[in-house]
């Protein structure tokens, strides 16, 4: 089930409905998570055995690890759940690309090997609620949280339909306090849940799917026939479109926890106004990269350990950051762009000290723009379907050779969206989304939110599904 | 909680959302408002998207208790009138042509379906046999997109139904990109000559339209097509029709039939296709070689003299009349003997 469709908005005014009716806090909650499963097998039902999977054992290990008093038995559990939550992943979403690489690596050797392919389709949301799944009994096993007492608790925590799908990847001592006491979301909450609601979808529906997957699909889907011109301007509309996709979802999953009483932590903050790519990590899909800045790159060792092992970290982290978002090279060669793109701008900063208004060479905005461009470049791995179009469109972004695909109409629409946003996130880089809203006067408030509730009633419905369920 | 909350209650200031919300749902009230109004007195009326949902919808529909499904493209969904299927057989097809699409990928689909046993009335161009497939193979895509659909999907399309036959203003001619469009060539949005129907039937009503604007881009499109069309070899036009008797033995096995129709058209762009499309090359080749019935309009004398009044298309009435005609002389029986089309009476 998606949040921009019809049968979401049903769904969620009878989860609405149940949420106030005069019963048991527990119940509630069993509610909520029977309504989640239902969520997540409107895709495919069988999948809903995955989340039990990673439910139960991630429930067990978590008791188990704090239970035991040894250190061997309190790794032996860990390593059980992360080889359960890691095995469903690696089988799911990486078995049929492991199984390529070793049949060309063997074809390397001259060893024809043709084994069955097995039918594997990827559940959706998968790597969101392992990692979120996981991150519980490693933070038991560090002695950061106990585990908890109530499994009704724990499965709300994994299942709960929001944030299910596509995150933000919550954790749980930040989840599961919430649980504690009866949420019924007040009437501001409410209100600012909806306005979210709305603003998330008005970006995924109006802005990403209408404005401007058109024009990238144009150009993606067309390599050889696109010029610079068209280059560019495909590259700039993929990079608003996932902002304004993944963003929009994360907005949604907000606004829809809020809803319900429940507090989820930001996943976006204005990431194409960040200065440099250190910041753009702590200001892009949050909850993932501070996920691997907290179970991945500390753990390795992080900046503790001298200059080259913190470039070696760091390059790891984004790999792993890379190939999470998917089962192909190009991820990887994306991860380990930003990974380089870390290391220098370490260098950099160790050399030229950091971006000041001081700093004649590095301005903020020229920082800021500098970062944007460079981020815009490393989307195309990302949005290419293999590497020989993302080359392409590489080379023909700096090949000076005009357009072939799109008209003017498309091109002003995605320059001036691209460059609205980038100036926007810019300005907006040390303030917050509420700050703007509740800052500005009721008249101008309104007339956006129904400017954003008019445009949606009269955009046409798209099937298109939001970018980050493949991941 | 962590830093980077920025969306809890408490961090909140006090802004009068509930307000804005008042406010911001008078403004959509009187805007939208207006709008419906405004465009019902254009004469504009509620009209269906023809989707790839709404196709779904109807293919769910196909059971083992169906016992007529359509199948080809515009000409037969505008053309082959439910409605008289249902007067006058007690029958209600389930309709699955797709516009400017050959009907190949769904009578497969269909012949691959182990509940289906009906009958399907299949529309067939001779450019369906002679071309290759379209690029924007909507056909193959909807069949193929049918099995990964969700199981919500069919709710969805309900839903959505609702609101489309409630309100003009969710009308995709009058969404703002096609708006935009239109105003780029400088016209003006017309009420659709053609509304769609929830069980995808296309009652069409000329009589608002520039006929001769309309013929004239139809011949426009026709000559078009047969420059820019791409054919087949022999071997692959005698292939396509080894397919099509493969499909159509697999559903004569489970007790079903299929028959292939030629629609009629008329005037200008009846001369063209048999210009570009000469029936002893296709149709004739095709009749001879396919091992269902097959009707050419040309070869009834009731369904001969019809006139399409853009060339190509039955209207409304026309399409009545058709159906009215065609159901004399179709076959009442499957290949198995069992009925198909019975009469009311034999139904009671």
């Amino acid at each position: 089930m998606v949040f921009n469709s019809l049968t979401f908005f049903l769904f969620f005014i009878i989860v609405l409905v149940f949420y106030r009716l005069n019963v048991s806090w527990t119940i509630k909650k069993i509610g909520l998570v029977c309504f989640s499963y239902l969520f997540y097998a409107a895709w495919n039902p069988p999948f809903v055995l995955l989340l039990w999977i990673s439910t139960l054992v991630d429930w067990k290990a978590g008791s188990m690890i704090f239970a035991s008093r040894g250190k061997f038995k309190r790794r032996l559990y860990l390593i059980l759940s992360l080889l359960v939550n890691l095995g469903l992943l690696g089988f799911f979403k990486y078995g049929n690309f492991l199984l390529d690489n070793f049949i060309s690596l063997l074809g390397w050797f001259n060893i024809a090997y043709h084994p069955l392919r097995p039918d594997i389709i990827l559940p959706v949301g998968i790597s969101f609620y392992t990692f979120q799944s996981m991150s519980y009994t490693i933070d038991i096993y560090r002695g950061r949280m106990k585990s908890w007492d109530s499994f009704v608790d724990f499965s709300l925590y994994v299942t709960f339909f929001p944030q299910l799908v596509a995150g933000p990847i919550v954790r749980a001592a930040d989840f599961l306090p919430q649980c504690v006491h009866e949420k019924t979301a007040s009437a501001r909450q409410m209100f600012w849940g909806g306005f979210l609601l709305v603003t998330g979808l008005f970006e995924k529906v109006f802005i990403a799917d209408t404005l401007l997957a058109p024009v990238a699909d144009a150009v993606f889907t067309k390599t050889g026939q696109a010029g610079s011109v068209d280059a560019w301007i495909g590259t700039l509309a993929f990079s608003a479109q996932i902002f304004f996709d993944f963003a929009g979802y994360s907005t949604c999953a907000i606004g829809v926890a809020l809803c319900l009483g429940f507090v989820l932590p930001d996943n976006f903050r204005f990431p194409y106004g960040a200065l440099g790519f250190s910041d753009f990590w702590q200001r892009w899909h949050i909850s993932l990269s501070s996920w691997l800045r907290d179970y991945l790159y500390i753990p390795l060792g992080g900046n503790r350990n001298g200059n080259l092992r913190t470039y070696i970290n760091l390059v790891l982290t984004m790999l792993i950051g890379g190939i999470w978002h998917g089962a192909s090279w190009r991820f990887l060669v994306w991860g380990g762009l930003h990974g380089i793109f870390l290391v220098v701008e370490r260098f950099i900063k160790g050399k030229w000290g950091p971006v000041s208004s001081e700093n004649k060479v590095f301005t903020p905005f020229i920082t800021a723009l500098g970062t944007y461009l460079l981020i815009v470049m490393t989307w195309v791995f990302f949005r290419a379907q293999n590497f020989s179009e993302a080359f392409v469109i590489l080379y023909q972004m700096f090949h000076f050779s005009g357009s072939g695909i799109l008209d003017q109409v498309e091109m002003v629409t995605v320059l001036a969206v691209s460059a609205g946003l980038f100036g926007f996130h810019f300005v907006m880089r040390n303030r917050s989304f509420e700050d703007l809203v509740t800052g500005t006067p009721v008249g101008i408030r309104a007339f956006f939110l129904a400017a954003m509730l008019i445009i949606l009633s009269l955009t046409p419905g798209d099937d298109r599904a939001f970018i980050y369920f493949q991941f | 909680m962590p830093s980077y909350i920025s969306n809890s209650d408490i961090r909140m200031k006090s802004g009068n959302l509930g307000k804005t919300w008042v406010f911001a749902l008078l403004i959509v009230i009187a805007v939208l408002g207006s709008w419906e109004f405004f465009w019902r007195a254009q004469g504009f009326l509620p009209s269906i998207e023809d989707d790839m949902s709404l196709w779904h919808l109807q293919r769910s529909k196909v059971s083992q208790n169906t016992k007529v499904v359509f199948v080809g493209s515009s000409r037969i969904q505008l053309g082959l009138h439910p409605d008289v299927f249902a007067e006058e057989r007690g029958i209600i097809p389930v309709n699955l042509s797709i516009d400017g699409n050959p009907p190949f990928p769904v009578l497969s689909d269909l012949a691959n379906d182990p509940d289906f046993s009906g009958m399907v009335i299949c529309s067939i161009l001779p450019r369906w046999l002679a071309e290759k497939p379209p690029e924007d193979n909507r056909a193959s895509k909807w069949v193929k997109k049918y099995y990964t659909r969700t199981m919500l999907s069919n709710i969805d399309i309900r839903l959505s139904l609702l609101i489309q036959e409630a309100f003009v203003f969710r009308y995709p001619g009058l969404s703002p990109g096609k708006l935009e469009k239109q105003a780029e060539k400088g016209e003006w949005p017309r009420p659709p000559y053609a509304p769609m129907r929830p069980d995808r039937f296309r009652e069409a009503r000329f009589t608002r339209e520039n006929i001769p604007r309309m013929l004239a881009s139809r011949i426009k499109l026709e000559k078009e097509a047969a420059e820019n069309a791409i054919l087949v070899s022999t071997r692959e036009f005698h292939e396509r029709i080894e397919s099509v008797n493969a499909d159509v033995h697999k559903i004569r096995q489970r007790g079903g039939d299929v028959i292939f129709i030629r629609m009629p058209s008329s005037g200008v762009i009846r001369d063209i296709e048999a210009a570009t499309w000469p029936r002893d090359r296709y149709w004739d080749v095709f009749a001879k070689a396919v091992s269902a019935k097959t009707i050419h309009f040309e070869d009834v004398d009731v369904l001969r003299d019809f006139q399409c009044p853009d060339g190509s298309h039955l209207d409304v009435a026309g399409a009545r009349k058709f159906t009215h005609q065609l159901l004399k002389i179709l076959p009442l029986t499957r290949g198995n003997g069992r009925p198909v089309l019975e009469k009311i009476s034999d139904q009671s």
